[in-house]
């Protein structure tokens, strides 16, 4: 379990305001970070998406500070093993997107199907919403599927590379984002850049050409907590 | 010979029958004494920890359900002077505040984690049941606690159990037969079971009343949403 966090703008990217974000989420735990950044086109779109992992804890120093509209990050302090190989490190991808995830969960061995020989829980999240746009379901009902039918904490981003939209959803771990028109904040912990809690249960997406989150979809979901 | 035999096979039969069980007073030990009395009729030693937590409510509650099933030989071992040991968990720490449901949600060691708890005190029940001629030793995890506590796993409960096989001559394993239970199948146990659940205590704030917003009340206030009925403890909000 671990932090995610991050800065989508129409500017470039404040790498001040991606290291404040950066830090605090340290606060669960720092083994390893992994990123995406892409950069905006002028017909709106992204170019140059690139992934960068790190086995060592996030850090300033390790952040190449590129011209980017996009950085979507995630610090990992792994549940069950201290280890920390390259390829456990989010985000992870598949054809047709990237994901990151907070959270830890319960029922992954029922679906061992969506991602071979997974080694991380949150794989199978990303094997699942694969699985289903393989078999020709859409964006969203994918993700719908995929969340609904997993047991546990979940917090994620999903980049959808065809449509170059940003899916979030989340159940029990919290995603916090801003209310700004420009630029979206995310963030695992709450800051003043990202205080607004995202609801449970729900799909958001976030499209960079209208710089705007909206509701997408909803799925069920199990919680062991009742609070307001 | 024979009549040896026989008494080994008695004693063996004696202590499959005897166990240990940590209880500390809040819902889950205490179904799991419940269980464990009425349901495995096991001869019951209860083991309680005073570790210098800030309330011992939960400690009176285990106190008088050990008597009400009849456990004469409730263990209350006092573990206070363990307290700088712990200091670093904000049930312990004066300095820090316990925190509500959403501070925590998604935090892999919250501020609630007791450094290596439940090693210690599963270590000294293990001592406790090779006293007292036990098998087993039990305590109370559920399936949810593994969000936040790393020592309430399936995987630590294997790797200590493994540990324990290299005991010579006493054959005991730690059991926690709710460890695939939620909080939900843990009351609904416990109501079949007749357990008292106003003579539980969860909340991590040692209040008059329960707060109703830390984890351990969100968590027990959701069981008792699912089954539809009211907890009998009183809360703040």
């Amino acid at each position: 379990m671990c932090g995610i966090f991050g800065i989508i703008s129409q500017k470039q990217v404040d790498y001040k305001q991606f290291f404040e974000l950066g830090i605090l989420n340290t606060q669960r735990g720092n083994l390893s970070f992994g990123y995406l950044t892409g950069k905006m086109g002028q017909d709106n779109t992204l170019d140059n998406v690139h992934v960068f992992k790190h086995i060592q804890p996030f850090q300033e120093t390790r952040v190449a500070q590129e011209n980017t509209n996009l950085i979507l990050a995630h610090i990992r302090a792994p549940t069950t093993t201290q280890s920390t190989q390259l390829a456990n490190v989010h985000p992870f991808e598949t054809p047709d997107g990237y994901l990151a995830h907070n959270g830890l969960l319960l029922n992954h061995a029922e679906y061992s199907q969506w991602y071979e020989g997974y080694t991380v829980d949150s794989q199978i999240i990303i094997g699942g919403i694969q699985t289903h746009l393989n078999q020709g379901m859409e964006i969203v009902n994918a993700i719908q599927k995929t969340a609904a039918a997993l047991e546990g904490q979940q917090a994620c981003w999903y980049w959808h590379k065809p449509k170059q939209h940003l899916y979030f959803w989340r159940v029990m771990s919290p995603i916090y984002v801003s209310d700004s028109e420009e630029t979206l904040y995310f963030s695992s912990i709450q800051h003043e850049l990202a205080s607004l809690l995202l609801k449970e249960g729900v799909i958001y997406r976030y499209s960079l050409s209208l710089s705007c989150l909206t509701e997408v979809g909803a799925f069920e979901f199990q919680s062991p907590y009742l609070y307001g | 010979m024979q009549q040896k035999n026989i008494n080994k096979a008695d004693d063996f039969v004696m202590k499959e029958k005897n166990a240990v069980a940590i209880i500390s007073g809040g819902m889950d030990s205490i179904t799991l004494l419940h269980y464990l009395v009425k349901k495995e009729k096991l001869n019951v030693s209860p083991i309680t920890f005073l570790y210098g937590q800030k309330h011992s409510k939960e400690v009176s509650c285990a106190k008088e359900q050990a008597l009400l099933l009849g456990c004469t030989n409730h263990l209350v071992l006092d573990l206070t002077s363990f307290k700088p040991l712990f200091a670093k968990s904000a049930l312990i720490s004066s300095d820090l505040p316990i925190p509500d449901i959403q501070e925590v949600m998604g935090d892999p060691q919250p501020a609630t984690y007791v450094p290596n708890r439940n090693m210690i005190f599963l270590a000294l029940a293990m001592a406790y049941a090779e006293t007292c001629e036990a098998n087993n030793v039990y305590y109370g995890a559920q399936k949810h606690d593994i969000y936040g506590y790393w020592d309430t796993t399936p995987q630590f409960l294997a790797s200590l159990n493994q540990i324990y096989q290299l005991n010579r001559k006493s054959v005991i394993s730690i059991q926690a037969p709710f460890v695939n239970y939620s909080k939900t199948d843990v009351l609904k146990l416990g109501l079949e079971l007749g357990v008292d659940y106003g003579q539980t205590w969860s909340c991590y704030r040692g209040d008059d009343f329960s707060c109703g917003t830390c984890a351990t009340c969100a968590e027990r206030l959701k069981a008792f949403a699912n089954l539809a009925i009211t907890d009998p403890l009183k809360y703040a909000r």
